[in-house]
């Protein structure tokens, strides 16, 4: 920056007129609310005020040379590299990059099921004596009857609650089976301590909360030791099942012939660092 | 500096002022417009904390129910013209003409001139507690609410002088900041250095470039509607009288007319800072840039055509609710955009943690936030059970303050050294965030339940039994965390302006013009006129090798 | 900021010269567009909400001080006003050719003819007051009508006073060629004004009159 002495910098000069001009104007609203000599003392500075101003742009804006005194340190090229973002393998992928078959969380699901059926019955026969009873609480979530229930009608055994709570069972543990399956390998670190302990804590907090909305009978039945058990049993058994399942590949940053199945010279990309 | 008009026949302390009285350096004004809206800013944290403090518990009796009509009254015009207006305005002045490479203002003069219009109108409107007559017939401040409704306004219900101080007070700062919005966009358009075409400049400027023009358009409404509540009032006109057949649905109409884009008008400048700050410590170019630009344009467009979601509750037909329910939820478009261009940007980036990428996330969080509550509030039927309640008022303090004070901070932390030369205490600025960032949720965040419970805001006082007690408790136990972070700033600021480390030309290694020149920046700003070929022209000078210019 | 080969830079982008004295003005224009779209828009809204006499028809269509018709007089005083504008530009193509003696001519004709505009005005406001009866607080319409019509005026009042500075400067000898450009921009000012004035009239006098029936 050498080149500083070859223009001439000019810059406006400090001007009153501005200043004067905007206290006149306020003290001419002023007036309004005050007296009226306010306001005459007001339009007398604006006017003042305005023109100073426009003496000093018209005919020609006044200006001062600055004497340049400081310059700036000139920018020096950085000695370092630029960092590129390099891509590999998990470059905007589509996390996981490999995932679980749905298969094994079905399976787990169906099991997992069985299991927290057999937690759950254990619960009601220990507490209750008689398994029926958390079969019919179950069924009440599906059927308002349920909530009209006395003790001894929920003791018994009823061939609809039966239905209705196993086909509940059978297609909750399903779906949640497959959710499970889905979102095991998404989960970081320790999936099983995921799906056994805190996703069970969620989904029973949220029972919680919403139970005596969506299952009257059931809060007021609800034994919350051997509740949460099962969950927390359906979560091992379904978690562990899935985890075991090997990994399959989701195949997205194969090539397109790689993707066919093709098997020739030139068609994998090398590995490097293997 | 020798261009300052040194006056020998004064004193060095009132040379000095004087020379900052008649100065038309668009640094000196940017700077006076910020301090003068810190110090408002003081003011009308004093004004809230006052609130606070009588709302603390049921039945307290620290101010009067008429002083608290006056303290919200006064603290919402003051944050809205007094602090957030002034703070835009002066650090668009500030930095608007260094990152374009040029030397002043398209009309430093009539930058002077807006400024002194709005610190003269900012002193007029206090002047009420000393000079305006008020209800009760002494001195007294403007308490009819900052949207000053009609017909409260009118002469009637609102006797003495007050509201009149309040029409004039903010008409003639609104005069100034529509000189200065003028100033801003002829700037940009006609002053830009050699080589930055429109999609060369900076975010900061682009987005003040439109503010500047929502400013320019918005302001002379609210001008005009003043005008004619001051003639109801001292003329006997008839505009928002209903017995004579005016309207007051009309006022209401023709402040968020002006009310709404103004809103915008103060958040566009969070975007603007929170834009330079987060590419610099994330090292990494801002993401998106022309469709951050043009996310800015159609803000700027839709925010002309939402302001009747302010009225959902004054009974308007369902399909103007309809309407302007969906254009509202059509602005928050745009902005979830620049949201995730934020979040892209930082996405990968090296990121550092200095105290202004840290107001930065925090005015991320926040903002997205107010921004999501703003969307609950735009559908009208949610908006009818909360209208005029706390949650109302959680949801904009989550906006303006969680978003535009947090990237006020965010800018002082990052363009101070450029302006005083030293450094702020790093320790002592993240003493001041974390402080602000636990007073600010813990003041406002309670504010959302107590909404929903059912707390109308301005009420002076509430009954015991009502279940806000806890959460009343929680908003003003809050405002303590506040007050401490401010006066860590401003011990902050005031140390390092006196033994701050010293800054030189470029402490964050950052990419625009204003770090190529000194620290504070001579009166002339560039010693020859820059040329630019990049949106990164300081990244083109450090890497020669590996230049902007080719990639955009 | 010179450290590149310069082969290898590509030229510099040409940033445009816009001239910051027509955009600031303009802008100033744009913003006198919303001032006055809120009046018109005001003005438009009431129209016919007014509880109570004088209505437009009454003090239109009533006779003032002769057999005229309102509208027609208001009609016969504003071709001044668009007459003027014409004058202006006459003024500034002369001060562009450096001719400053037709300059005043044709600024003092803009200046004669902008002030029988606001004679008329005054006349009939005088009118309006004193036989009519109406003021600012009579109604909603002379709420409407004073204020509409006064900002016009007084916007018409601004120019006439520049007017007749930038007169005084030209008998003092001190307008040349080169001044040309700001003649320019104040021209733009008043050819707003004479457009707003377009607009004011349709509003009150057309339909402002036929619609409050």
């Amino acid at each position: 920056m050498t080149t500083h002495d070859h223009q001439r910098i000019e810059l406006p000069a400090p001007c009153t007129g501005p200043m004067l001009c905007a206290f006149g104007i306020t003290l001419g609203f002023a007036g309004i609310v005050t007296s009226w000599p306010v306001a005459v003392v007001g339009v007398i500075f604006a006017l003042a005020g305005g023109v100073h101003w426009w003496r000093q742009v018209l005919p020609d804006p006044v200006e001062i040379t600055p004497d340049i005194t400081v310059h700036p340190t000139p920018i020096e090229p950085r000695p370092e590299r630029v960092a590129k973002l390099t891509t590999h393998r998990a470059h905007r992928a589509r996390v996981p990059l490999e995932i679980h078959p749905y298969s094994a969380g079905i399976t787990g699901g169906l099991i997992g099921g069985l299991v927290m059926a057999a937690v759950a019955l254990t619960g009601s026969w220990l507490e209750h004596g008689s398994i029926w009873f958390a079969i019919n609480v179950m069924a009440g979530t599906a059927m308002p009857s349920i909530g009209d229930m006395s003790t001894e009608g929920l003791l018994a055994y009823d061939a609809s609650a039966m239905m209705t709570a196993g086909t509940m069972q059978l297609v909750l543990c399903l779906f949640i089976g497959l959710l499970y399956g889905v979102i095991m390998p998404l989960l970081p670190r320790w999936p099983v301590v995921w799906g056994t302990l805190i996703i069970p804590a969620v989904w029973c907090g949220l029972m919680l909360a919403a139970m005596s909305v969506v299952n009257p009978a059931l809060e007021t039945h609800i034994d919350w030791t051997w509740f949460i058990g099962a969950q927390v049993a359906f979560g091992l058994v379904c978690s562990v099942w899935v985890v075991r399942a090997e990994k399959i590949d989701t195949m997205q940053h194969w090539s397109y012939l790689e993707r066919l199945g093709m098997e020739a010279p030139g068609v994998q990309p090398e590995e490097d660092d293997e | 500096m020798s261009s300052s008009p040194v006056r020998p026949d004064l004193s060095p302390p009132l040379s000095r002022l004087h020379e900052w009285v008649v100065t038309v350096d668009h640094k000196r004004l940017g700077v006076m417009y910020i301090v003068t809206g810190l110090v408002f800013f003081l003011i009308g944290g004093f004004e809230a904390a006052m609130m606070r403090w009588q709302l603390a518990w049921p039945g307290l009796d620290i101010v009067m129910p008429e002083d608290f009509n006056r303290l919200f009254t006064m603290h919402g015009t003051t944050m809205v013209f007094l602090v957030g207006m002034p703070i835009l305005l002066g650090s668009a002045n500030y930095l608007v003409p260094l990152m374009i490479g040029t030397r002043d203002m398209a009309f430093p003069r009539l930058n002077a001139f807006g400024f002194w219009l709005f610190f003269f109108g900012g002193a007029l409107l206090y002047f009420s507690y000393f000079g305006a007559q008020g209800l009760y017939g002494m001195g007294s401040a403007p308490d009819v609410g900052w949207f000053a409704y009609a017909p409260l306004t009118e002469r009637t219900f609102s006797r003495g002088h007050s509201t009149d101080y309040w029409i004039l007070g903010l008409m003639v700062s609104g005069f100034g900041s529509i000189a200065t919005g003028i100033n801003l966009v002829t700037t940009i358009l006609c002053m830009r250095c050699t080589g930055m075409r429109l999609m060369k400049m900076p975010l900061f400027v682009w987005i003040m470039l439109v503010d500047a023009i929502l400013i320019v358009v918005a302001m002379p409404p609210l001008a005009a509607a003043q005008v004619m509540l001051l003639f109801d009032r001292s003329l006997g006109a008839h505009f928002f009288d209903v017995q004579a057949g005016g309207s007051a649905v009309l006022w209401q109409n023709l402040f968020w007319f002006f009310g709404h884009p103004e809103v915008y008008i103060l958040i566009l400048p969070a975007f603007a800072f929170v834009s330079e700050i987060i590419p610099v410590f994330s090292r990494k170019v801002l993401f998106g840039y022309p469709l951050m630009v043009a996310a800015t344009v159609t803000i700027g467009f839709i925010s002309m055509g939402v302001w009747v979601h302010h009225m959902f509750a004054i009974g308007l037909s369902p399909a103007v609710n309809t309407l302007f329910m969906a254009s509202t939820m059509l602005i928050g478009v745009p902005t979830g955009i620049k949201m995730f261009n934020w979040v892209a940007t930082m996405f990968g980036g090296r990121i550092r943690l200095h105290t202004p990428m840290l107001f930065s996330i925090g005015f991320l969080a926040q903002f997205l936030f107010g921004g999501l509550t703003g969307v609950m509030l735009a559908v009208v039927p949610f908006d009818w059970q909360v209208s005029d309640s706390y949650f109302v008022v959680g949801h904009f303090h989550y906006v303006l303050f969680g978003g535009l004070i947090f990237s006020i901070f965010a800018a002082i932390y990052y363009w101070f050294p450029k302006v005083s030369g030293r450094m702020l205490s790093e320790a002592l600025g993240k003493w001041q965030f974390w402080l602000l960032l636990i007073g600010f949720n813990l003041t406002f965040g309670p504010m959302h339940v107590s909404g929903m419970l059912g707390m109308p805001r301005r009420i002076y006082t509430y009954q015991l039994d009502r279940g806000w007690e806890i959460w009343n408790l929680l908003s003003s136990i809050g405002v303590l965390f506040q007050a401490l972070a401010i006066a860590f700033f401003i011990w902050n600021v005031i140390r390092s302006l006196q033994r701050g480390t010293p800054a030189g030309d470029d402490p964050w290694d950052a990419w625009t013009l204003e770090w190529s020149t000194t620290s504070p920046p001579p009166a002339w700003n560039f010693d020859t006129d820059p040329e630019v070929r990049s949106r990164r022209p300081l990244w083109d000078a450090k890497h020669p090798d590996d230049p902007d210019w080719k990639y955009e | 900021m010179s450290a590149l080969p310069a082969h290898d830079m590509p030229p510099l982008a040409r940033t445009g010269n816009l001239p910051r004295g027509k955009l600031g003005v303009l802008l100033l224009i744009l913003s006198e567009v919303f001032f006055f779209g809120t009046l018109i828009a005001v003005y438009v809204f009431y129209i016919g909400h007014h509880t109570g006499g004088p209505t437009p028809k009454d003090v239109f269509d009533a006779p003032l001080s002769g057999p005229t018709w309102q509208p027609l007089a208001v009609s016969f005083n504003s071709v001044f006003l668009l007459v003027s504008s014409l004058w202006i530009v006459l003024a500034h193509r002369a001060l562009c050719r450096g001719a400053t003696t037709a300059f005043g001519f044709w600024w003092l004709a803009t200046f004669a003819c902008g002030s029988v505009f606001l004679a008329g005005t005054a006349n009939e406001w005088h009118g309006l007051i004193m036989d009519d009866g109406l003021w600012m607080g009579t109604n909603l319409f002379g709420s409407c009508y004073y204020t509409l019509v006064g900002f016009h005026a007084l916007h018409v009042t601004a120019g006439l006073t520049i007017m007749a500075i930038v007169f005084v400067l030209t008998l003092a000898g001190k307008m040349h060629q080169r001044h040309a450009g700001k003649i320019e921009l104040l021209s733009w000012y008043w050819h707003f004004v004479d457009a707003v004035w377009i607009v004011v009239f349709t509003i009150v006098y057309v339909i402002g009159w036929w619609g409050a029936a």
